[in-house]
């Protein structure tokens, strides 16, 4: 049993307070040239933890095996600017065991690398064979937005929060299927489940493009739903189409109506402190130096009119 | 529970488009086995027929295939594309993911395929040895420690000694020239032609961890891969394989360990001269 919040009023208070920090890129391996040579182009870096270490598995001791390189890259880069960590391993949808282990692992990176905030995603990826075994989707899986899935995460967030010390971000999801019939929507179960524990909001303005385009909808029917001041992150990225479907592919520039909605919801979103543009390091080659720092220059135009 | 039941089910169908077709078919039936709230199997019935689902296998997919190119990129490539794709799709149906491991899975698939090789249900030239190569990396990658080098008295050996392979080391046999053909598949290429040949490849791990790979000759080779077993030397010396005199030297040259020895190790060196 987990245990629940004695109170969220910090929390709140620390997401408003947070430090604006403008406009930053999401670290992948290819990237390692890039981030030395355009430093000037990003104000922080935003790291997937996970990338970084080798799970050996849950309950092996010790879990996390992590080289010397890695440490030292790491150290280097929070020395030289900001790190933010956005992990892809907690899935705190799964309705299985909570893996309390990767939440102690990043409580351990923060207080390593002082992350000002971190986040994960809001759906679920990992589950037991019947052999105990712990397996990978490879994907982010959408949970139920009812009411028993909302009191299993409120719990889990709550405790997030009490063991890492910097708020806790959860980002909307990219779904190809939609589960039908649900308790409520997803902007309801958002703004609840923040409400509820005072975790922020990773608004990933790709994710909600590319569900709108899939399932034929006008994206502010999520958009002008949403509490925007709960919003601390928001992504950006490009796409590509495959068999008919739009997909968050990360696979280049991020199309104009990403941008024109950017620049739309950050007058009503006044706890937003960063804008991370997301490139995923195998489209990194074929899209260059020249349009990732061209996407990073219109993230901060965008920025520097509304901050 | 229930949450936890839906979400399996939820996942075998994107993982499994046959019983994804089978919810399609038949969910009632498909279905039965599970504990589900009667919403929650209405819901997997109908997302059965969502478009999106194959969109969630492909990703799925992509991501466990991630896993072998990571490990075993040479063995994709020598596969070629269509050979890949064949053994995938039977791989797909039989073998359901357990872990999110790269190592583990990648060995899974390689089991597969050695398995499809000796079945003979798979025919090329050049998987085989590419994929002892690989799991020979993997292998040496993950082992911990290095070796404790026993101060071994040379004028103490005797034909009842029991030699084995130093455990820094592995040895491939290849049928065709290793170096013409790791070139290309290092290239992402299938070369058209290689030569054949009796060639083998010396895998080592040195003392700081680092992987190296080089040619050897066939009598050095020969020795090496027999000695990957524990043998005496009298048992190599009847077969011809080596005299005592010759152990002595590969011993002391660190090809051979003339021990049992243990999973952990205190230090290592392979010397690389080559002595037979």
């Amino acid at each position: 049993m987990l245990h629940s919040a004695e109170s969220s009023a910090d929390i709140i208070d620390g997401i408003a307070t947070l430090p604006k920090l403008g406009v930053g890129l999401s670290f992948q391996g290819t990237l390692r040239d890039y981030v030395r040579t355009h430093a000037h182009t990003f104000d922080f870096v935003e790291i997937i933890p996970d990338a970084f270490w080798n799970d050996l598995g849950a309950g092996k001791n010790p879990r996390y095996h992590v080289s010397e390189d890695a440490h030292h890259f790491l150290a280097e880069l929070s020395a030289a600017k900001p790190v933010i960590a956005h992990s892809i391993g907690l899935s705190i949808g799964s309705a299985e065991e909570f893996d309390t282990e990767h939440v102690t692992q990043i409580a351990e990176w923060q207080q390593r690398y002082h992350f000002p905030w971190h986040s994960d995603h809001l759906s679920f990826n990992k589950l037991d064979d019947e052999s105990g075994h712990t397996m990978d989707v490879g994907f982010t899986m959408p949970v139920p937005y009812d009411e028993e899935a909302l009191a299993m995460l409120i719990e889990r967030v709550n405790y997030v929060q009490q063991t890492v010390p910097a708020p806790f971000v959860l980002e909307n999801n990219v779904y190809y299927f939609s589960i039908p019939d649900q308790d409520m929507s997803e902007a309801t179960f958002l703004n609840r489940l923040s409400a509820a524990t005072g975790c922020g909001l990773l608004l990933d303005l790709h994710n909600v493009y590319t569900n709108a385009r899939n399932h034929k909808f006008d994206p502010w029917e999520f958009l002008g739903d949403i509490d925007l001041t709960r919003v601390v992150e928001v992504h950006i990225g490009g796409g590509m189409i495959v068999d008919d479907f739009y997909m968050d592919a990360h696979s280049g520039p991020g199309p104009d109506e990403v941008w024109t909605l950017l620049e739309e919801i950050l007058p009503s979103a006044p706890n937003v402190a960063g804008i991370v543009f997301e490139v995923f390091g195998t489209h990194y080659p074929s899209m260059g130096p020249e349009s990732l720092k061209g996407e990073l220059d219109r993230a901060r135009a965008i920025w520097e009119r509304h901050r | 529970m229930s949450l936890q039941v839906f979400q399996h089910v939820l996942a075998e169908m994107v993982m499994s488009p046959s019983f994804r077709v089978a919810v399609q078919d038949n969910a009632e039936q498909a279905l039965a086995a599970f504990q589900l709230a009667p919403h929650e199997r209405q819901r997997l019935a109908t997302i059965a027929h969502d478009p999106g689902v194959k969109i969630g296998t492909m990703i799925h997919r992509s991501f466990r295939v991630g896993m072998f190119a990571n490990r075993l990129p040479r063995t994709c490539t020598a596969l070629g594309k269509q050979g890949l794709q064949d053994i995938l799709l039977e791989y797909w149906e039989t073998h359901p993911p357990q872990t999110l491991f790269y190592a583990q899975e990648a060995a899974r698939f390689a089991s597969f395929v050695s398995t499809q090789i000796i079945q003979g249900k798979l025919s090329n030239p050049y998987v085989e040895a590419v994929l002892k190569l690989e799991l020979g990396l993997i292998e040496l990658a993950s082992s911990s420690g290095v070796l404790v080098q026993d101060a071994l008295d040379i004028e103490h050996i005797s034909l009842d000694t029991s030699v084995v392979t130093h455990p820094a080391c592995r040895v491939i046999q290849f049928d065709h020239d290793p170096n013409i053909l790791l070139q290309s598949l290092n290239a992402g290429e299938v070369p058209e032609m290689v030569p054949r040949g009796e060639y083998y490849i010396l895998l080592r791990r040195s003392a700081d961890g680092q992987m190296h790979t080089h040619q050897i000759s066939s009598d050095l080779g020969i020795v090496l891969l027999i000695c990957h077993e524990p043998r005496t030397l009298a048992w190599l010396q009847d077969y011809n394989v080596l005299t005592v005199d010759n152990a002595a030297t590969l011993i002391n040259s660190g090809y051979l360990n003339a021990r049992q020895y243990e999973t952990e190790y205190a230090s290592s060196s392979v010397n690389e001269q080559l002595v037979v």
